[in-house]
Parts: C-alpha cells; sequence; structure tokens
C-alpha cells in the first residue's frame, strides 16, 4: 500500500490546523492518498483542546506579548506550546485494514509508528494510553485524535526541547502561588529528544526518524508528495474561517 | 448568579464547568477540560439540553442523554459531570 508523506516545514497556527482538516476532508474524499504530514510552527503557537476555555487555559496579552499565536484545535486534549517540536497528523479512513477500528487501538498504532521512530534516533519510549509517549517516565510525546466522515484525523506533538519557564507565562495557572511548584512539577514529569540524547538534533532529522517509524509500523511505501491545489485552496478558506475566527477561538 | 467548578476526575482528565443559574434553574453552562468524547458536538448538544433545566433534573437528564447519544467518552464520566454541575451552585 502506498501512503502519502508530507513535509510541510514551518507554518503559522491557522494555516497548520487548516491544513489538517483540509487533508481529512480530501481523504474522506476520496481524493488524497491516506497521509502522514511532519510540520513545525513558526511563529512558536498554543493550541487548546476543542473543550478547553481559551480564557481560562491561556494568557493571551502575554501570547501577544511574545508573538505566539493561539488556537482552538478540532481534537480534544489539552493545551500546547508548539515551539522547539516536531508535530505529526495521520490522516486515514477508519476502515482501513492496517488501522485497528476501536479509539484506543488505532491510538496506540499510530503512537507504536512514533515509539519506532524515536527508536532510530537512539531514544527507548513507550505509548501509555490513552495519548502519550514516555520516555524514562517523562512524557515526550502528546497525541489527540478525531473521527469525522469516516476518518481518522490524529496529530501529536514530539518535544525535540522544552522550556516549561516560557510555556507557563503563555498558560494560565489556578493561582500564583501555585506556579513555582506546577513548574517544578511539569520539569520533573516532561521530557525532550535533546534532554535524552544531551545533544541538539535538528528538525530534518526528527521528521526522517518519524517518517521511517510510520513507514515501518503500517509497512507502507510512504511517497513524498504535496498538498493538491485543492487541498491548498480549502485549507486557506477553513484558516480564514474558523481558525483566524475570534468566535470559534472562544467558543468556549 | 455565577458558578465555577474544578474537579480533577479519578484516573482521568480536568473537569471545569462555567455555570449562570437563577434558583433553581440552568441559565447557561460552558463544560470545558482536556478530556475527549467522539463525536466533539456532543458537548454541544449536551450543554443546549442542560440550559434551562432544573438542577433536580440534571442527574436523570445526563443519564438519559449518555443512554440514548452513546457517544465514547476519555478522561470524564458521567458520575463526575454530575458532580461538577452540582459543585458550582456552592
Amino acid at each position: 500500500m502506498e501512503w502519502r508523506l508530507l513535509l510541510t516545514k514551518f507554518n503559522d497556527a491557522f494555516t497548520n490546523m487548516a491544513i489538517d482538516e483540509a487533508i481529512l476532508i480530501h481523504r474522506s474524499k476520496d481524493k488524497v492518498p491516506s497521509t502522514i504530514r511532519l510540520y513545525g510552527w513558526l511563529p512558536p503557537a498554543v493550541s487548546i483542546g476543542y473543550f478547553q476555555s481559551l480564557e481560562d487555559e491561556v494568557n493571551l496579552k502575554k501570547c501577544n506579548e511574545f508573538g505566539v499565536d493561539y488556537i482552538r484545535r478540532i481534537t480534544g486534549g489539552g493545551a500546547v506550546f508548539h515551539d522547539k517540536e516536531v508535530t505529526y497528523s495521520c490522516v486515514v479512513p477508519i476502515n482501513n485494514p492496517l488501522m485497528p477500528t476501536d479509539i484506543l487501538g488505532s491510538y496506540k498504532k499510530i503512537c507504536a509508528g512514533l515509539v519506532k521512530g524515536l527508536s532510530h534516533l537512539g531514544i527507548e519510549s513507550s505509548f501509555v494510553p490513552l495519548n502519550d509517549i514516555i520516555s524514562n517516565n517523562k512524557k515526550i510525546s502528546g497525541n489527540a485524535q478525531t473521527r469525522k466522515f469516516h476518518t481518522i484525523l490524529q496529530h501529536g506533538t514530539i518535544l525535540i526541547d522544552t522550556d516549561v519557564d516560557k510555556m507557563f507565562s503563555l498558560l494560565k495557572v489556578p493561582s500564583e502561588k501555585l506556579r513555582d511548584k506546577m513548574i517544578k512539577h511539569v520539569k520533573e514529569r516532561v521530557t525532550s529528544i535533546n534532554a535524552i540524547l544531551g545533544r541538539e538534533v535538528d528538525f530534518d532529522n526528527v521528521c526522517n526518524a518519524l517518517a521511517r517509524g510510520f513507514k515501518e509500523e503500517f509497512d507502507v511505501d510512504l511517497i513524498k508528495g504535496e498538498l493538491t491545489e485543492s487541498e491548498l485552496k480549502l485549507a486557506e478558506k477553513i484558516a480564514k474561517e474558523r481558525y483566524k475566527n475570534r468566535e470559534w477561538n472562544h467558543k468556549r | 448568579m455565577k458558578g465555577k467548578s474544578v474537579l480533577k476526575v479519578p484516573n482521568g482528565k480536568l473537569l471545569k464547568i462555567f455555570l449562570e443559574y437563577d434558583k433553581d434553574k440552568i441559565t447557561k453552562i460552558k463544560i470545558t477540560g482536556d478530556f475527549f468524547i467522539h463525536p466533539e458536538e456532543t458537548i454541544d448538544e449536551l450543554e443546549k439540553e442542560l440550559t434551562g433545566l432544573d438542577f433536580q433534573s440534571v442527574n436523570k437528564m445526563i443519564d438519559e442523554f449518555f443512554e440514548n447519544k452513546k457517544p465514547t467518552v476519555f478522561g470524564i464520566t458521567t458520575d463526575s459531570l454530575k458532580e461538577a454541575i452540582m459543585n458550582c451552585r456552592r
């Protein structure tokens, strides 16, 4: 079986989330192959889960000050500061024979691709249900999935490096009194590729390793491709109508 | 009156509810948190059905709603939803 590999490099938050959604819609109409996409965020951005409250979770003033975008995803889960990381998305029909049909099973299968990918960088890791990958007992990857039009979209992040202090200046904490405690807690619980390897690994190397991991886990040929004109056009429309729309981002 | 509750669901995610009420009646509700519900729009429908409801009808309504819609839920439970809604009233 042949899947498409998209290396879309760095885009802003609105474009990134709109591209994932445009791929989902095109895949559901069988206009494009099943797709693995690897990408980054420029400028850095905070994304929140579909069910989260933007103003309760994100310090919008600080985001504006730092030039950090903020955006609501169509997937559930928690707030993420997208900075030094590789983000992937995986778009596959629910009935694809290579993919378990149940949600937990499909998380596990896609995350197994990431675990294999990380192993190619020399990092041992494992999947922890529902949606985390840990290494040395610390989280290195968070993942979120939605299913629409009989198609799975799962996206997630693999941390290359972390800046927990900056992350906490952008996210709201229940009280200032708790801030230091929470920062300490997260520093003890979150890790990154650079932290584990003790050296700096660049974005493209992480992309290559992850692509190899997915290819092996699903046993498919990953053919490097591009977004179609139609996907790009739809992504532009979705970016404008949904992700740059104040009503969407502030809906909770 | 305005109410808010934050509940860490045991072995689950964080559930935060923002609610407005007038005596016994819920007039506005937002169910938020880092949980997962498939399909996602289920939560919008639940909010809609809770709006205008008396607190004493909440438990029954939630049970029936989940029984009917059968969404796939990770990180929260119907019990945690009921508890978090009631906690908004304190």
